[in-house]
């Protein structure tokens, strides 16, 4: 698990807890990174944990960041909010170094925070995780009716997807409409 | 955390489409199919996703009742859905998903459940291998079910347990109504006079066991140019001088092999007459390499193609004649 601060992007974050260091481990210190969702609590991750992430290592391969300037600039990512950030970066320690099992029991369960948290995964590019966040949320409509499943995945019929692209190109014709309305007020 | 009641809501169409489909490729396969069913939108949803089986085999039995279409899904694991047209539920195949049933799941007008289904899991669902397996005689495939996007099958087998009896009338139905990269037509066919001579389209393996003398043989290598292996039984010698011909005096086709299988084989002057023939290049090691049932004793020539110089071996011994066009392929590969 990492630790939190919460806090302004720039406060210092409070040193991880992370598992003991086995006898084994190599001597060269790790370095650590940090990332901040929509709470600004900032999260301190080792590179290793942050591996999974193919959109952060690609940000840290192109930055170059000593430990101090790492500091001073945590990645917000203010699309994500704090609880769901706070879920990956727990999975991402927990996976450090290691091969993800074809099962993952670590997968959250809460089934409400799903969607977030699969949103999330899927921008960060976790790969692993977003193959299990993907069949969590197949297996939300396993074994169930169309109707269930429509229901569940909320899938409007086809009524009602025209009735929608219709309000949408009234929507749109109205805002045109505005807008020329508008650039010919401006005119004169 | 405790479950909330009902079922939980998860707002799939506001995912972005590669997340979406990423998600159909992981359900189950039937969850899948139920999904296609809910509209139009759900239905290219699940299209886009590319849900890959492992094949997809329609299955034409010696009893209409039996016909059933299978999928063979990961994991080794198969679904049958039955295709019989019987409308007499007890007469339908009690291992098999019932296919009005789930025909009836589909938007779209009310014709022959077979056609609407077949359709519909042929658009959603993609395999490796798609397949088609005939055990009787059928007039109206193209009617029955409406390959409305003249799908090329990768396997297309007209043969029975026992001995199968073909019409001229079904065999070209058939034949017009599929295309296949690979056809295995095993049949007897009563009618001597009955002549096949339109183009096998995109066929490069063509098997044909039992009867043999329906198949039109002048000009085949024109008609048929993306033909890469032919394994034909029983076919007359002067049949055979026909072919060699045809690819001596031919176009530039990428032919690989012929089997052209009769047992005790084929008197050379038949086969050979007004080629000419040169000392094969193989030394007896590379021969025994290309000719499975290579024969030191036996007949090993070469061939050479008018238009570009290419060399074929032709070997003739007690199983047949086997011609082989890519020596160099076969041995780069050993």
């Amino acid at each position: 698990m990492s630790s939190t601060e919460q806090g302004t992007s720039s406060a210092a974050p409070a040193e991880p807890t992370t598992a003991p260091e086995s006898a084994a481990a190599p001597e060269v210190p790790e370095s650590f990174y940090y990332v901040h969702g929509k709470d600004k609590v900032v999260h301190k991750v080792s590179a290793g944990a942050l591996q999974h992430s193919a959109l952060i290592h690609g940000m840290i391969s192109n930055l170059g960041y000593t430990e101090e300037q790492a500091k001073a600039n945590p990645f917000p990512f203010e699309n994500i909010d704090g609880d769901i950030l706070q879920m990956v970066v727990d999975w991402c320690n927990q996976h450090k170094g290691k091969p993800t099992p074809p099962e993952d029991t670590n997968l959250p369960k809460q089934k409400e925070k799903l969607f977030d948290l699969v949103l999330a995964v899927n921008y960060l590019e976790i790969k692993e995780l977003l193959t299990y966040c993907c069949k969590q949320v197949a297996m939300m409509v396993k074994g169930k009716s169309p109707e269930e499943i429509r229901e569940i995945w909320m899938i409007p019929t086809d009524a009602e997807d025209e009735a929608a692209e219709k309000e949408a190109k009234k929507r749109a014709g109205k805002e045109a409409a505005g807008e020329t309305a508008a650039a010919a007020g401006d005119a004169k | 955390m405790e479950e909330p009641p009902g079922n939980p809501k998860f707002g799939l169409l506001k995912c972005p489409f590669a997340l979406r489909e990423q998600i159909v490729r992981n359900m189950e396969f039937m969850d899948a199919f139920h999904l296609s069913t809910l509209s139009k939108r759900s239905k290219q949803m699940v299209h886009k996703a590319k849900y890959q089986t492992v094949h997809i085999t329609f299955g034409f039995e010696e009893d209409s009742r039996e016909d059933h279409i299978e999928f063979g899904i990961k994991d080794f694991e198969r679904l049958k859905i039955s295709f019989s047209d019987s409308n007499d539920t007890p007469e339908r195949d009690p291992n098999a998903i019932d296919g009005r049933k789930l025909a009836i799941l589909i938007d779209g007008p009310s014709c022959d459940y077979r056609k609407k289904l077949s359709a519909h899991l042929l658009f959603i669902f993609h395999s490796d291998w798609t397949i088609i397996y005939i055990e009787r005689n059928i007039k109206n495939l193209g009617d029955i079910f409406q390959w409305n996007f003249r799908k090329t099958f990768d396997y297309v087998r007209l043969s029975a347990v026992g001995v199968l009896h073909i019409t001229p009338e079904a065999l070209k139905s058939i034949l017009n109504s599929l295309e296949s990269k690979k056809f295995e037509l095993e049949f007897k066919m009563d009618d001597s006079i009955y002549k096949y001579r339109e183009t096998l389209n995109n066929c490069d393996i063509l098997n044909v066991r039992d009867s043999i003398h329906w198949l039109e043989i002048d000009n085949f290598l024109d008609r048929n140019p993306k033909m890469k292996i032919l394994a034909l039984q029983d076919l007359p010698g002067e049949q055979i001088n026909n072919l060699l011909k045809q690819w001596i005096h031919g176009k530039v086709v990428d032919m690989e092999t012929w089997y052209l299988l009769r047992n005790y084989g084929y008197p050379d002057d038949v086969i050979f007459d007004g080629i000419v023939t040169m000392k094969t290049k193989l030394t007896e090691k590379q021969a025994f390499a290309i000719f499975v049932f290579w024969d030191a004793a036996s007949t090993t020539v070469d061939i050479r193609r008018k238009v570009d110089g290419k060399l074929a071996t032709v070997h003739i011994n007690w199983t047949g004649c086997v011609v082989s066009m890519c020596n160099e392929q076969i041995l780069a590969g050993l």
